[in-house]
């Protein structure tokens, strides 16, 4: 049986552990009953430190009892994608190349999380080292979506969507290259954000690509998703890319979105399947409603952004594996091994030639969002294909909307739309300025309230549940 | 095969085996073979599209730690 706590938002959970009426001990325990009675079939988790967090639920419990509280995350559970440092305890990437067998200290993002309450509930499913697809051959098999497990749950935070999806935490962390926050959000019905390059320190998180890697917060809600970013961000001199200048994204959300100007990504959204584009469609029409201006805008074809993307991917992944190609290429999974070595046939002069380009479309975005406030668009083409078809995943996994703004190193958030016939979720993603995380999550917050969505639990929970 | 091609996938195999992995089993050596294909058509386009290189595209940062 799931406990009913494990079907409140982030939001709810933090007030109730505020005012008393649940503590972090009841609430840990919860989510812990959660991930028992779903992890064997969803396979979310790839290790859960259930000692550790009621050992950490306790402490903040008797802080609690002492009138005091030890952040704005008090006594919430968060997953963390296997690709990031947690003290103590192994990082593995999902790989048999484990990253390290035990990290000396917490990733920056970790402890910025324990500083602000959160307890560490466990480590989330991943494509090995965060390469896109689900595959087989790996320690641990791969995540499935919550909504019908035959289907995958995208990725690669496969996990952690799974696990948030499922209420087996009220958020996780998950990182995002080519959309691998947004694609499990939009798989798995909830809310994955990736933020402005720069704005979560990467300190402690094994990269994929260093050019386009973020870090980026995933929950069920608009409002969860916006408190667990502020918690997420601060300057850390330790990475090289983290800048000073991020701004929580929680202080707009009640704000109505009446004369606020949305380019709407149309050359994109043609490109998406029939019911994906409907959905996002109905999503504008939405907005217009509550009052936005709705303008269309026109960047480059997609392609000329996720064939930029695709071979700066491969080359900056084969230099993080380079030395493990040579000694140890049969210790990956088949997709990992094939994706990382294309990287060794990328020449310098193309990669350079690739970052030029990326520039271009950098301007070229830039100069559409001039005079707009965000803009909107669908985030995946297609529906996840069945994870034992491989052909399907492979004609469908990499055509999406969201390499461009990982490419432009512009916030995105993908937010759910409804639900496409068969019962898998569809969604739309807003993108907005740099360092205006808070516009884009108030848009979606005036979204989510005008059509809200986290009221319906997957089948899996519900069977199980109440 | 055309001649280019036959020219490329030699060298793609030489590649294989500068790497030590002339013994790639054939799915992950036929993935390859296509992603390379792919990799050759765009860096073509690539030449055609882009000027020279004579700007930083990757963004350099001194330390500032000299002393």
């Amino acid at each position: 049986m799931i406990d009913p706590i494990c079907r409140l938002s982030l939001t709810d959970l933090v007030q109730r552990l505020d005012e008393g009426s649940l503590s972090a001990g009841q609430v840990t325990e919860a989510f812990l009953g959660s991930i028992a009675a779903q992890n064997d079939q969803l396979h979310a988790f790839l290790r859960v430190d259930a000692e550790t967090a009621r050992a950490r639920a306790e402490e903040l419990d008797a802080v609690h009892a002492q009138g005091r509280r030890a952040g704005p995350l008090h006594g919430i559970p968060v997953a963390i994608k296997d690709i990031m440092d947690v003290e103590g305890t192994p990082t593995t990437g999902n790989s048999r190349i484990t990253i390290t067998a035990r990290a000396t200290e917490d990733a920056f993002v970790v402890a910025r999380l324990r500083e602000a309450g959160a307890v560490i509930i466990g480590k989330t499913m991943l494509h090995e080292f965060a390469t896109g697809g689900p595959s087989h051959d790996l320690p641990w098999p791969p995540a499935r979506n919550p909504w019908n497990a035959d289907h995958h749950p995208a990725g690669s935070s496969s996990g952690s969507g799974a696990a948030v999806a499922a209420c087996m935490c009220p958020a996780a962390l998950g990182t995002d290259t080519a959309g691998s926050t947004r694609h499990p959000g939009t798989a798995c019905g909830i809310v994955g954000m990736k933020p402005t390059y720069g704005a979560i320190s990467r300190h402690g998180v094994f990269p994929l690509a260093f050019s386009l890697d973020h870090v980026g917060p995933m929950t069920r809600t608009v409002a969860d998703n916006a408190k667990l970013f502020d918690a997420c961000i601060g300057h850390d001199p330790r990475d090289p890319t983290s800048r000073a200048e991020a701004r929580p994204a929680s202080t707009d959300l009640e704000r109505s979105i009446k004369g606020l100007r949305i380019g709407v990504l149309d050359e994109f959204n043609r490109l998406a399947d029939d019911e994906m584009r409907e959905s996002v469609e109905r999503a504008i029409d939405a907005l217009r409603e509550l009052g936005a201006e709705l303008v269309l805008m026109h960047l480059p074809p997609l392609d000329a952004y996720t064939d930029c993307g695709r071979l700066i991917i491969q080359a900056e992944s084969y230099a993080v594996h380079k030395a493990w190609m040579k000694s140890r290429a049969d210790d990956y999974g088949w997709r990992a091994r094939t994706k990382i070595l294309s990287g060794a046939f990328v020449d310098a002069a193309t990669y350079i030639q690739a970052q030029q380009l990326r520039r271009s479309l950098t301007q070229a975005f830039d100069s559409a969002m001039k005079g707009l406030n965000a803009a909107v668009g669908v985030s995946s083409l297609h529906l996840p294909a069945r994870i034992d078809d491989d052909p399907g995943i492979d004609a469908t996994y990499d055509r999406q909307a969201r390499t461009p703004f990982n490419l432009t190193g512009s916030p995105a958030i993908a937010v759910p739309t409804g639900f496409a016939a068969c019962g898998l979720p569809l969604g739309m993603q807003l993108v907005g300025h740099y360092f205006d995380e808070a516009t884009i999550c108030r848009i979606a917050h005036q979204f989510e309230q005008a059509r809200p969505w986290a009221h319906r639990f997957p089948r899996i929970s519900s069977d199980q549940g109440h | 095969m055309s001649v280019a091609e036959t020219r490329a996938r030699r060298s793609f195999d030489s590649r294989l085996a500068d790497l030590g992995l002339e013994n790639l089993g054939a799915h992950d050596r036929d993935r390859l073979w296509q992603t390379h294909l792919k990799q050759r058509k765009l860096s073509s386009h690539l030449d055609d599209t882009v000027g020279p290189a004579s700007e930083p595209s990757v963004e350099f940062h001194t330390t500032k730690d000299t002393r």
